[in-house]
């Protein structure tokens, strides 16, 4: 009897061997071989750069699991409003392929009683708490076991929709982040500690066999592509264009940028850091440059980044409709990433100027404005553009985001 | 070795039309080293936010009648994310219906469906779908953003000396010869294709910038443009062009035939997307939808526990396939399997078929055109019960064929309360998300330049 038994758990073994090893290569046909950051393929690590409740917009976030085992999610919202990146976290647990959503305003509660066809309807993800009202910052989700540990399954998604209260939309994907199932604390650059995590996953860490390349790295640089900075809109904009609805030059295009650091300690409550450079090209490809510094968070309009006399995003300044800017971070400095976000702003019987702009913490608020925001392109990868010239990443370039322990 | 540095490094080596012959011998030896996998740690991308070789706007709406609903434009953005000169090739692919009984007139299967108060046709015609194809040519200098609407195109870019009010760029470089056609008709419902070309001989070629291995230097962005003029309201949605690389960046076979090992077709206006001799990277295998389900309504704005704003949600979808053929003209048709989860965990399925170009509202994929039944579909919030889905699309692979397919959807927000200052939608357009690659390759036929 205790032979048959035996035998029954190595028959039962071998079954979950050659059903694993099955599943294994099911799932191998959906394995994307990414390891760059993006916003269209799942991750591990997920960030909406742009989160918004001030009592004018909200934003309703959606976050789905890809996979079809459950998926364990730990997200903090980062507050850039308050100048101190306060943080608050929670948990998510998502079954195989469950979507879900909550505005921020309102967070989503767990009941089972919400019924159907309501805001709660579903299997309740977690108490998700609501923003406190002024809120303006980041939400960072991060895939971990269920004992809170990092885990890089890569089943992450999700996108947010700004609404203003007169109810103007706006949406972007999160950028995700890849995580290498491969890698654990043996990544060669590793503090050995789990839950610090290194945004160094390249083509190159990836390919070099020691087991390196945690998360994938941030960008070297961003490519945005933008409407100079107060234009007047070439669909909407004069009495000859196509719609033809604004005669006296009301009717410009302004563009807000949002860049968050990819260094974050959330762990010590310290916020990464980064000086970037604006390199701006007009369609009559003359060059133009700026640069600003911020800490955890940065929201301004195009005609706020410095030097505010002679701005260098500005219509009157690069002559052209549209710009193309490069976004890099100084040297010897971590990656950023980033949303932008462009309105059209139609005031028909007013003059529609920057006056009526937002600011550094208020989005654009324009009655009567269309919102659209964007994901910005990428180019490269931070961990391998700064190196020493060896392959060796110069010391603080390696972009790491350190969680709380469980 | 010093003149392939210089040339990482950005600086203005290529920035002339002179440096074409230089570039050329480049290109051989940047793609024979790749080929050979001396580099062999770059990958190449499918992707919305990457510069490519290829991308593809999938959806182009111009109706300045407001024939369709407010009246409409698309803004179009292109840029060389390059530090060279480089050439385009656009294919501009007009799917506008039209009505059976009189070809002038343009309709939708939306307009047409049953109890519609939008006829176009008479009612005893058919709303015919239709594909042609204008294509254009231009020449973008080195870091060139350029920008038109779809109705009026360009007739000279910037830096065009024809241009009046043109410019001659750094070191003589200009857009002579470039131009873009603006729609051959109003309405116009359809999309954009552009691939990256040699400057010179504009057949197809890699990119040119070493920071994504020359997996291809374009990179753009549509805009769509609403102007609501009896509720006094514009609308504007923006979406990433798709992009695809050159298979160069993953040391493989570019598509000039660099690096190639004779499975390519001779002929270089023939592209390989995907597949095991792609020059191109490949199509995705799912395309991966998230949205909130047609019919549900959203509460934003919560003060103390009370919402305040409203609104009820619908999405379309828009699908054009990877293979296209421009040269003859033939259609392609993909047959899509798509399986809906609610966030019961809840799956549901239905399918469908994308014949060159299909923009369809979420919840006529599954029931007729058109409002009626709506509520019956797997797409609806009456059916699935929660506001939040997600949808997985995968196009059936053929035995040759990978009958790929890209797309983008949009979503349109009807405001409930408060009583709507705003008394119009407003919408958004987002790239899918996806995962996954086809076995065999798409082709895409350009006609000889």
């Amino acid at each position: 009897m205790r032979m048959m038994t035996g035998n029954r758990v190595l028959w039962v073994l071998g079954a979950a061997a050659v059903g694993i090893s099955a599943l294994a290569r099911v799932a191998s046909a959906d394995v994307d071989q990414v390891t760059t950051e993006d916003a269209q393929h799942a991750g591990s690590i997920i960030v909406f750069p742009k989160v918004i409740w001030d009592g004018t917009r909200d934003t309703i976030i959606q976050i789905a699991n890809t996979g079809n085992l459950l998926a364990f999610a730990h997200c903090f919202y980062v507050n850039g409003a308050t100048g101190q990146c306060d943080e608050t976290d929670f948990d998510l647990v998502l079954t195989r392929q469950q979507p879900t959503q909550w505005t921020a305003s309102a967070g989503r509660g767990v009941n089972p009683n919400d019924g159907f066809q309501n805001p709660g309807s579903g299997f309740d993800p977690g108490l998700v708490p609501p923003v406190p009202l002024g809120f303006f910052g980041e939400l960072k989700c991060v895939q971990v076991n269920e004992d809170g540990s990092p885990f890089r399954a890569n089943q992450l998604k999700g996108e947010a929709i700004l609404r203003r209260s007169d109810g103007d939309v706006s949406e972007y994907n999160a950028i995700a982040f890849r995580g290498n199932p491969d890698t654990n604390s043996s990544d060669p650059r590793s503090s050995g500690d789990p839950n610090d995590l290194l945004l160094d996953l390249t083509p190159r860490t990836d390919s070099s066999g020691d087991d390196s390349g945690m998360y994938s790295a941030c960008p070297d640089t961003l490519l945005f592509n933008h409407f100079t900075y107060g234009v007047e809109d070439p669909v909407l904009g004069s009495s000859s264009a196509p719609l033809g609805r604004c005669t006296n030059g009301n009717c410009p295009v302004t563009t807000e940028l949002t860049l968050v650091p990819c260094q974050e300690d959330l762990e010590n409550q310290a916020p990464g850091s980064v000086r970037v450079l604006f390199s701006v090209h007009n369609e009559f490809e003359e060059n133009f440059s700026a640069s600003t510094g911020f800490s955890c968070f940065l929201n301004l309009q195009l005609n706020q980044i410095a030097p505010a006399g002679a701005n260098a995003f500005t219509a009157g300044l690069l002559g052209t409709v549209t710009a193309y800017t490069r976004i890099n971070p100084s040297s010897g400095q971590g990656g950023v990433i980033g949303v932008a976000e462009e309105s059209r702003c139609d005031i028909p019987d007013q003059p529609c100027n920057t006056t009526y702009l937002g600011n550094a913490t208020a989005s654009p608020v324009i009655p009567g404005s269309a919102n659209a925001a964007f994901n910005l392109h990428t180019e490269g990868n931070r961990f391998d553009a700064a190196t020493d010239g060896n392959g060796t990443p110069l010391a603080g370039v390696t972009d790491h985001i350190v969680i709380p322990a469980p | 070795m010093s003149l392939l540095l210089a040339v990482r490094k950005g600086e203005d080596v290529m920035s002339t039309m002179k440096g074409n012959l230089r570039r050329t011998i480049l290109t051989g030896v940047v793609g024979t080293v790749l080929a050979v996998g001396a580099m062999g740690t770059a990958r190449a991308d499918f992707a919305s936010d990457k510069a490519a070789a290829i991308l593809i706007y999938p959806k182009i709406v111009v109706d300045t009648s407001g024939i369709f609903g407010p009246k409409t434009n698309t803004e179009l953005q292109i840029t060389n994310t390059s530090n060279s000169v480089i050439g385009v090739r656009c294919f501009l692919v007009d799917a506008t219906s039209h009505c059976s009984d009189d070809p002038t007139k343009a309709c939708t299967a939306e307009t047409e469906a049953l109890g519609s108060t939008n006829r176009q046709c008479d009612s005893t015609a058919r709303c015919v779908p239709q594909w042609s194809e204008n294509d254009f040519k231009m020449t973008l200098t080195k870091r060139q953003p350029v920008s038109w609407n779809a109705l009026d195109g360009l007739s000279f870019l910037p830096l065009d000396p024809s241009n009046p009010a043109g410019k001659v760029g750094t070191g003589g470089q200009s857009n002579a010869g470039s131009s873009v056609r603006a729609v051959p008709e109003d309405p116009f419902v359809g999309a954009l294709t552009c691939v990256e070309v040699d400057p010179s001989s504009f057949l197809p070629d890699s990119g040119f910038d070493p920071a994504d291995n020359a997996g291809g230097d374009l990179k753009g962005e549509a805009t769509i443009v609403t102007d609501d003029a009896d509720q006094d309201v514009v609308d504007a949605r923006k979406y990433n062009a798709v992009g695809m690389q050159s298979s160069v960046a993953n040391g493989g076979c570019g598509p000039n035939n660099i690096g190639c090992d004779g499975n390519q077709p001779a002929d270089p206006n023939t592209l390989l997307i995907g597949g095991s001799d792609a020059e191109y990277t490949g199509c995705p295998n799912v395309l991966i939808l998230d949205s909130l389900f047609d019919g549900a309504t959203v509460q934003t704005h919560n003060f103390a526990g009370s919402s305040k704003s409203s609104a009820t949600v619908n999405s379309d979808l828009t699908i054009v396939p990877c293979s296209q053929d421009f040269n003859t003209l033939t259609t392609t048709t993909a047959v899509l399997q798509i399986l809906v989860f609610n966030e019961f965990e809840q799956r549901l399925s239905t399918s469908t078929r994308v014949n060159c170009f299909r923009e369809v509202p979420l919840s006529d994929i599954d029931t007729p055109a058109g409002i009626s039944g709506d509520k019956e579909s797997i797409f609806n919030v009456a059916v699935e019960g929660t506001l939040a889905g997600q949808a997985r699309i995968r196009s059936v692979e053929g035995a040759n064929a990978a009958n790929g397919v890209v797309g983008i959807v949009e979503s349109f927000f009807t405001p409930i309360t408060p009583s709507p200052p705003r008394d119009s939608f407003s919408s958004v357009a987002a790239n899918l998300h996806f995962t996954g690659s086809h076995i065999n390759a798409d082709t895409m036929v350009l006609p000889a330049n």
